[in-house]
């Protein structure tokens, strides 16, 4: 299932970037979005699902989840 | 399951209420931590016709440990910030950060450290900076923070977001004796401040401290230098003071500079080891405080915005 989410840190400046551990990349202040496989091995790492990891995440929002099927 | 280090997560936040644990908003990659729950329970040993232990008595508690990490200005802060400093923030992004010792005995700031070690997770709350160190060893900048804390917890699970900064390697150096004149002659550098904490406890409902508190205050640094001429060593002998400045930059968004002001060598040693080795000299510092009462000034300047 596809992801996006949105990085919203007060503390860094809009643009920069963060890694959201064994997610990827995604820019502050930006919406970012998640391929299955990279949210399957997301979760798969973690061994929960994205929206428990997600909310569990300070300054990071899921903005959509999406199935690709 | 067993587990390994590389599986660790460390994460802080700056506490809202002192001793209040907060879930990590900042994520560190760090070298190691010693991050413990220290208990000092009495053995309990009444006469009683046996020379056996016959129980422990629960005692007070509080948490300690170090923190080794890459010394960079965007997490740096988050630790001068719950030490004995004033902080003082100035710009609208990069951020200006002056931070100079300040003579509380209770900080006014703390912080929560999260720790994840395999699958368990201790969040550590009111956690204060007793000791700060920071090196640079084969071009690397590295800080060690030595904590102290008032109670330990289990928490959830966190999920981190690392930083993309900078880290400082050689060739952003510039080590300056006196400030404003640059040397090249120096390989290993080492500035310290131990502001002395220990923890307080109390007669409470509770086994964990009740608040840190902050003794006397001791600020030094530590060089390995080339052995040229006896200047220095006549300093040291006529006990005289001179301002030191270490700084680290990769450009105005992201820099450390340590300011000594007022510093007296505190040990001069130069010696001949051996036929092959160059002639060194070993020197310490002890700083002392200027007329503003300052006997360090750390200036970061991040994107990093604390509020």
């Amino acid at each position: 299932m596809a992801l996006t989410i949105k990085v919203d840190n007060p503390t860094l400046p809009k643009g920069e970037e963060v890694i959201i551990d064994s997610l990827g990349i995604a820019k502050n202040g930006e919406v970012t979005t998640f391929t299955d496989q990279e949210v399957a091995g997301f979760e798969s790492k973690h061994g929960a699902k994205a929206a428990e990891l997600i909310a569990n995440a300070a300054y990071v929002k899921i903005v959509k989840e999406q199935s690709n099927a | 399951m067993p587990s390994v280090g590389a599986a660790g997560i460390l994460g802080v936040a700056l506490e809202a209420v002192s001793g209040t644990y907060l879930a990590p908003t900042t994520f560190i990659p760090f070298d190691s931590e010693s991050m413990k729950w220290t208990q000092e329970n009495v053995e309990r040993r009444p006469i009683r016709n046996s020379p056996a232990l016959l129980g422990m008595i629960k005692g007070p508690g509080h948490v300690e440990g170090d923190i080794t990490f890459d010394c960079t200005p965007d997490l740096l802060i988050y630790f001068l910030y719950a030490a004995r400093m004033s902080v003082v923030k100035t710009g609208s992004g990069p951020y200006n950060y002056v931070c100079t010792p300040t003579a509380v005995a209770v900080p006014t700031k703390t912080m929560s450290v999260t720790i994840k070690r395999g699958s368990e997770v201790s969040g550590y709350a009111g956690c204060v900076v007793s000791k700060l160190n920071l090196k640079i060893e084969d071009g690397a900048f590295k800080a060690t923070v030595s904590l102290l804390g008032v109670s330990e917890a289990t928490q959830t699970n966190p999920t981190p977001t690392w930083p993309t900064s900078t880290v400082f390697g050689a060739g952003f150096y510039t080590w300056e004796i006196p400030t404003g004149t640059p040397v090249t002659d120096t390989d290993k550098w080492e500035f310290e401040v131990d502001d002395s904490a220990e923890a307080q406890n109390r007669i409470t409902n509770s086994i964990a401290a009740q608040f840190i508190a902050f003794k006397e205050n001791k600020c030094s640094s530590k060089v390995e230098r080339d052995f040229e001429t006896r200047a220095e060593f006549d300093q040291f002998k006529n006990v005289t003071s001179k301002s030191l400045t270490m700084t680290a930059s990769t450009g105005a968004n992201n820099s450390v500079a340590i300011l000594t002001p007022v510093s007296f060598i505190n040990s001069y040693e130069y010696n001949l080891g051996g036929q092959g080795d160059l002639l060194r000299a070993s020197v310490e510092y002890a700083h002392a405080v200027n007329a503003a009462g300052n006997n360090y000034t750390i200036t970061l300047n991040t994107t990093t915005n604390i509020t």
